[in-house]
């Protein structure tokens, strides 16, 4: 090869880059070509990619009357053929993409980058380019924006959605920076409230809420700014623009920006005023029913009470007809023994109308501390009124230090006063007298609780009414209401006692009930 | 006023008793204080006149419980009951077993003792009439069999004849019977004889 010298080489050179050059076509993903530049494209050259690409092979292209437009999508075509010649017309490079539908029907995106060469000397044109397959591409860049378009409605959905349950929501939500300006607020909050969206973004979360209850939120938002809670619930009271006030449960929560910070709380806003109402109606109902007891069992006693105090008016009025008399008789040296009787009995008389007026000398539905003890020998005073007439004896057995207690004297008055007549009555069923005794007993039980406990010796309760004891109406006495017990319990229940009975081993029954020891400071809550 | 007639008080207030007592004595009544039914029952005599002035509610034994064991015990006291305001229902039940009366307290003084002079004539009437009544029935069972068919048949009207007739005796005897009987009964003329034979007729109907 030497011998041939300089053109030898120069062969070798040209067979080599040849060789190269065809390695390198048909091992491109794509396909090499030269056409003509007629209507239909027909191929002078295809590389060996045009298989791969169409499902047609190179040498059932090259040098037939097969265009290349023949694969090109029909919707496709008119404006390939347009770019194309425009571009050749003008001596530039054009880039276009296209379907193809290949042999076996199969639709596939290509791009296509060309331009026209001149290649002999009489100027005709050819079109030399590169084909190559981007339906990869294609579906991918679909999916993306289905995709995004999905995503999109979805997200303009949920916020649609959000949007509306915020708006329509029965609670009141607001929204607020942590440093107490408003943002949103929906429309129950407005309502909750009085004011406008408007004017609730001139505001912040303190204007709204009652002077007394601003420390509350303040510490929250404090907190909330130095990233040591994300949530609070709490119990205040709203001002309202109109001035009036509004008790609220706020359930609040805390946002976060991208960066992790704090920047929005998010208040969900219950109006407590149907709740408050019901249970300061429940509380009346309540104490309404009990002072018809009260007034009920009153007038029960109100005979015993008129006897009485018929007794010394009696003597009283009796000593005056006797001084009368003694005056006219000229007796007067024992009308200072007449003078000495009415005063006794007099004061006597004062003493009953005073024991029955310290029964009604306490305000309903005011707590006090008082001494259980003290309570406890009021009541009896009064019971033994009952007592005396029916033969019974009340025996007190009070433990001596006792805590104070914390209660509605009336409430607690009622309650012993009827567990006393109770336990009487039931000595004075015929038949079922067992004793002459009735015990109130007062101690401090070992879980602190203090406890009343009133034991008789009557018929006791039987099996078949235990169960129903404390039901409503239930009763066994001609002129009972059966609210007695029922009424009782509920003013233990919510003295934070238990009221319960047992039947004695021997006769009658013990009902005791128990009351918390007041503690300290607990007269300011 | 009987000055052999006792006011028997009873009552458990101490205050009504003596106030009671202080204005019976300036009134110059007899009477006297119990505290209790029981008090009084131990030192009951049948045989002490008077009449009773009981508190209907006591402790214990009750006033309408002391009058039902008085009237076991065959006692004709007049009870007088005090009762308080709500006691209508036990004063109606004292007054059916018989009590005499009762005043409500509080009272108006006079009005007891007028209650209380009435309950003692009551008794005074009630005593004269037993008195009245045991005499009679004394003296009848005084006559002899023979004695009371005479006396029968006088103050039926029969002529001594048909009597002698109808006992088989002669009239002699009869004349002689009747005298007899006639001075048993204590009686002079037939008018008085036949008020004694109704008397008598009544009690036995009422026996």
């Amino acid at each position: 090869m030497k011998s041939s010298g300089k053109t030898g080489q120069e062969l070798e050179r040209l067979t080599e880059q040849h060789r190269f050059t065809e390695t390198l076509l048909d091992n491109l993903p794509g396909m090499a070509y030269r056409c003509a530049n007629d209507r239909a494209w027909t191929m002078d050259f295809v590389s060996n990619g045009c298989e791969v690409l169409t499902g047609h092979a190179p040498s059932a292209v090259m040098g037939t009357s097969f265009g290349w437009s023949e694969l090109i999508h029909s919707d496709d075509l008119e404006a390939a053929r347009s770019k194309v010649t425009a571009a050749v017309a003008a001596g530039e490079k054009f880039d276009i993409q296209y379907r193809i539908i290949d042999k076996f029907g199969q639709e596939k995106w290509v791009r296509e980058q060309g331009c026209g060469v001149s290649v002999d000397k009489e100027g005709a044109q050819m079109i030399e380019g590169y084909i190559d397959d981007i339906t990869p591409l294609k579906i991918a860049a679909r999916d993306l924006a289905q995709s995004e378009e999905f995503y999109e409605e979805e997200l303009r959905k949920r916020h649609e959605r959000l949007s509306v349950t915020f708006e329509n929501a029965p609670i009141g939500i607001v929204t607020y920076r942590c440093g107490g300006s408003f943002e949103l607020a929906n429309r129950a909050f407005c309502e909750m409230t009085g004011y406008s969206v408007g004017e609730l973004r001139e505001m912040t979360v303190l204007d709204v809420t009652e002077p007394d209850c601003r420390s509350d939120i303040t510490k929250f938002m404090a907190k909330v700014r130095q990233g040591e809670v994300d949530t609070y619930v709490q119990q205040t009271r709203y001002v309202r623009k109109d001035g009036s006030v509004l008790d609220v449960n706020v359930v609040n929560a805390v946002t976060h920006d991208a960066t992790g910070q704090p920047n929005l709380i998010i208040s969900q806003v219950a109006d407590l005023t149907p709740q408050l109402t019901a249970q300061t109606e429940i509380r009346r109902q309540h104490e309404q029913l009990a002072h018809a007891d009260r007034l009920h069992m009153l007038g029960e006693m109100a005979t015993g009470m008129a006897h009485e105090i018929n007794q010394p008016l009696t003597a009283i009025s009796l000593f005056a007809q006797t001084g009368k008399r003694l005056f006219e008789a000229g007796e007067y040296n024992r009308l200072q023994e007449i003078f000495d009787k009415l005063s006794q009995h007099s004061h006597r008389a004062g003493a009953i109308v005073e024991r029955i007026q310290n029964m009604g000398r306490h305000k309903q539905g005011a707590m006090q501390i008082v001494e259980l003890n003290d309570l406890i020998e009021d009541v009896v005073v009064l019971a033994e009124v009952d007592a005396r007439s029916s033969n019974i004896d009340i025996e007190l057995n009070l433990a001596k230090d006792l805590p104070s207690v914390w209660v509605d004297v009336v409430q607690i008055h009622q309650v012993t006063l009827n567990l006393l007549r109770n336990g009487m009555d039931a000595m004075r069923l015929p038949g079922h007298k067992y004793g002459d005794t009735i015990r109130v007993v007062t101690l401090q039980r070992a879980d602190g609780f203090l406890e009343v406990a009133v034991t008789d010796s009557g018929c006791g309760v039987a099996d078949e009414l235990a169960e129903r004891l404390f039901d409503p109406f239930l009763t066994t006495k001609n002129t009972g209401l059966g609210m007695g017990l029922p009424i009782s319990k509920a003013i233990i229940t919510a003295h934070g006692g238990q009221l319960s009975f047992r039947n004695n081993d021997t006769s009658g029954a013990t009902f005791s009930f128990t009351l918390p020891a007041a503690q300290e400071g607990v007269q300011d809550g | 006023m009987d000055r052999a007639q006792t006011v028997f008080v009873v009552d458990d207030d101490e205050g009504i008793r003596d106030g009671l007592g202080m204005l019976l004595a300036t009134v110059g009544q007899p009477y006297e204080a119990f505290g209790s039914a029981a008090e009084f029952l131990e030192s009951y005599d049948p045989s002490r006149r008077g009449c009773l002035v009981l508190d209907i509610r006591m402790p214990r034994i009750s006033g309408l419980e002391l009058q039902a064991q008085l009237i076991e015990r065959g006692s004709d006291l007049p009870i007088i009951f005090i009762t308080g305001h709500g006691d209508i229902p036990m004063a109606v039940e004292a007054m059916r077993l018989g009590a005499l009366d009762f005043v409500r307290k509080p009272f108006r003084e006079q009005d007891l003792l007028d209650r209380i002079n009435e309950a003692l004539d009551v008794e005074l009437v009630r005593r004269k009439r037993t008195i009245e009544r045991d005499d009679l029935v004394e003296k009848i069972a005084s006559l002899t069999d023979r004695e009371k068919a005479v006396f029968e048949g006088v103050a039926d009207g029969d002529m001594n004849k048909v009597i002698a007739f109808d006992l088989g005796i002669s009239e002699r005897t009869v004349e002689v019977h009747r005298a007899n009987a006639m001075k048993k009964l204590g009686v002079r003329t037939l008018a008085e004889l036949i008020r004694i034979k109704i008397a008598a007729d009544l009690l036995e109907s009422s026996d």
